[in-house]
């Protein structure tokens, strides 16, 4: 049985990664410029593993 | 204006971050500010932009929580009801959470933030926003971690240690090396300190 979720709360993923991502980039730099370049490096390092952790738990399921 | 003749060590409230100087002011000041409003401490060492970035991302997050929750997520109990583990967690926001501590004692049931009265209630609660008490209880929680950060940045300022001198000034120990060069296709900073 695939693994599924409604799209309301799929949505409600990204207000919070980018509130996380712009926190983490907040943290790690001072200057604006690199605290938005720090943001989207951990907005798509988290995504990534988000998707990859995904993929791994629908394959699980597909073997079940 | 932060004078460079200033001894910049950790320990410093002047200390440097991608290659500035930055003044922390008085740090503590600063912390319990940063704890009860997410970016008032960093308003306060006039890190304005910082500060505003703080104050919308964990704000909205939270308030995000909240709408989710159906407005009942956050609440404090520690009784047969529920022992609420969770909201030591969603107090690292300061302020915003704190009318449950107030609740926990002299709030009445359906209240704002008042917790529930027994085990019914909070089962009701969960049946009326399927999921969403989970979920709401989780962005208040990741809201109340991510001004933990905040709050620790407001005192020592960004996570990579900072130099312990400015460019061409001795320190202590009378170690004038220069700084490593920043690696090729770094972020593009002008300091070492602000490679991740």
């Amino acid at each position: 049985m695939p693994i599924s979720m409604s799209l309301e709360y799929l949505l409600l993923y990204f207000p919070l990664v980018i509130s996380v991502s712009l926190v983490v980039g907040g943290t790690r730099h001072e200057r604006a410029d690199l605290v938005l370049v720090q943001a989207q490096r951990t907005f798509v390092w988290i995504t990534t593993f988000m998707l990859v952790s995904y993929a791994v738990l629908q394959f699980a399921s597909w073997m079940v | 204006m932060v004078s460079t003749k200033n001894t910049v060590t950790r320990g410093d409230s002047v200390i440097m971050a991608d290659g500035e100087l930055l003044n922390l002011r008085n740090r503590y000041l600063a912390v319990i500010l940063a704890w009860l409003i997410p970016g008032a401490g960093h308003f306060y060492q006039r890190r304005y932009a910082k500060s505003s970035i703080f104050f919308l991302s964990i704000l909205s997050s939270f308030a995000l929580g909240m709408f989710v929750g159906g407005g009942r997520c956050v609440y404090a109990s520690w009784n047969s009801v529920e022992k609420r583990w969770q909201y030591v967690i969603q107090a690292g926001i300061g302020l915003p959470a704190m009318p449950a501590a107030y609740q926990a004692y002299y709030g009445k049931p359906g209240q704002f933030m008042a917790p529930p009265s027994s085990t019914d209630d909070l089962s009701q609660w969960n049946a009326e926003t399927a999921s969403g008490m989970d979920m709401g209880t989780l962005y208040t929680m990741i809201a109340g971690l991510l001004n933990m950060l905040v709050m620790f940045d407001a005192f020592a300022g960004p996570l990579p240690p900072p130099t312990t001198k400015p460019k061409g000034e001795k320190d202590s120990t009378g170690d004038d090396k220069k700084p490593a060069p920043p690696k090729a296709g770094a972020s593009g900073s002008s300091s070492p300190v602000a490679q991740v």
